[in-house]
């Protein structure tokens, strides 16, 4: 009997293509779940105000714009009375803001009637 | 002798065993019902806390690496420096990590009293709550800490200008 000569079989290069792009999948959503727990387990999420749900207020990002962000105080220079009351002037400013918020962390915010649990 | 130190070890075990804080059946029937409520509530102080952490940390921020730090240079170049203002630096550096810090374990706490089941599982929420609540307080104590330092440092400043 003859032997028949069959063609050596090639590797397909759809098959190929879709392991590849399983393959990248894998890579990219294995990787992600890396970063992720990253930024949760670092404590980086709790300090981010980019992600969903708490992306700043119009009003809020209104109010803090023009925040007196241009004043630095000289490092060098010969320090003069004037030099201290300007940086005082400044300084106070920005202690006004800070105490313009008002109780931040109070205690009571947390308590049950605050939080709706009757006694 | 082995009896009293039996009886002991029960009495002990028996109060590790115990919740910390113990709550009523009517806090217990109030947070099963209130759930949803008390969990919605909980959210809006996750947000809001989120918001006066940006708001309070970038005044902090801003007062150290504009005002403090940049006074204290120029404070040593022209021999003014005072052992008083670098420890005050110091001391208002590492409270604001300290407030950061504070904050994520804060936040941690907070969202896993978020994701507890009130309804079924009352007593462990309002356990991680008594939990949630000290840490706040912590938070409450930080921003103390650090206007306090702050207004030491102005006291400070102030007292430069006889020098002058």
């Amino acid at each position: 009997m003859e032997e028949v000569d069959r063609p050596e079989k090639k590797p397909s290069g759809a098959r190929n293509l879709v392991v590849l792009g399983i393959l990248a999948s894998v890579i990219a959503i294995l990787t992600t779940s890396i970063s992720l727990m990253i930024y949760h387990n670092s404590g980086d999420i709790y300090l981010d105000r980019s992600r969903p749900g708490f992306l700043p207020d119009e009003e809020e990002i209104e109010e803090g714009g023009d925040k007196e962000e241009e004043y630095l105080f000289e490092k060098t220079g010969k320090l003069e009375i004037k030099d201290i009351e300007e940086y005082l002037e400044k300084l106070n400013s920005e202690v006004k803001a800070i105490d313009s918020y008002e109780k931040p962390f109070s205690a009571d915010v947390l308590s049950d009637e605050h939080l709706g649990i009757s006694d | 002798m082995k009896k009293y130190l039996l009886i002991a070890t029960v009495f002990l075990a028996g109060l590790i065993s115990l919740p910390a804080f113990a709550i009523s059946d009517v806090q217990k029937s109030s947070i099963t019902d209130n759930c949803s409520t008390i969990k919605e509530n909980l959210e809006k102080i996750q947000k809001s806390d989120a918001r006066a952490r940006v708001y309070l940390g970038s005044y902090y921020e801003v007062i150290l690496t504009k005002f403090i730090t940049p006074l204290n240079v120029r404070l040593v170049e022209n021999n003014l420096s005072t052992a008083d203002l670098v420890e005050n630096q110091n001391e208002f550096a590492d409270a604001k990590s300290v407030f950061t810090n504070d904050y994520i374990s804060y936040q941690q706490h907070l969202e896993d009293l978020v994701t507890i089941d009130c309804k079924s599982e009352p007593e462990a929420f309002y356990d991680k709550l008594i939990k949630v609540r000290q840490k706040r307080k912590i938070m409450e104590q930080d921003v103390l800490k650090l206007r306090t330092l702050i207004s030491q440092h102005i006291k400070l400043v102030d007292g430069i200008k006889g020098k002058l």
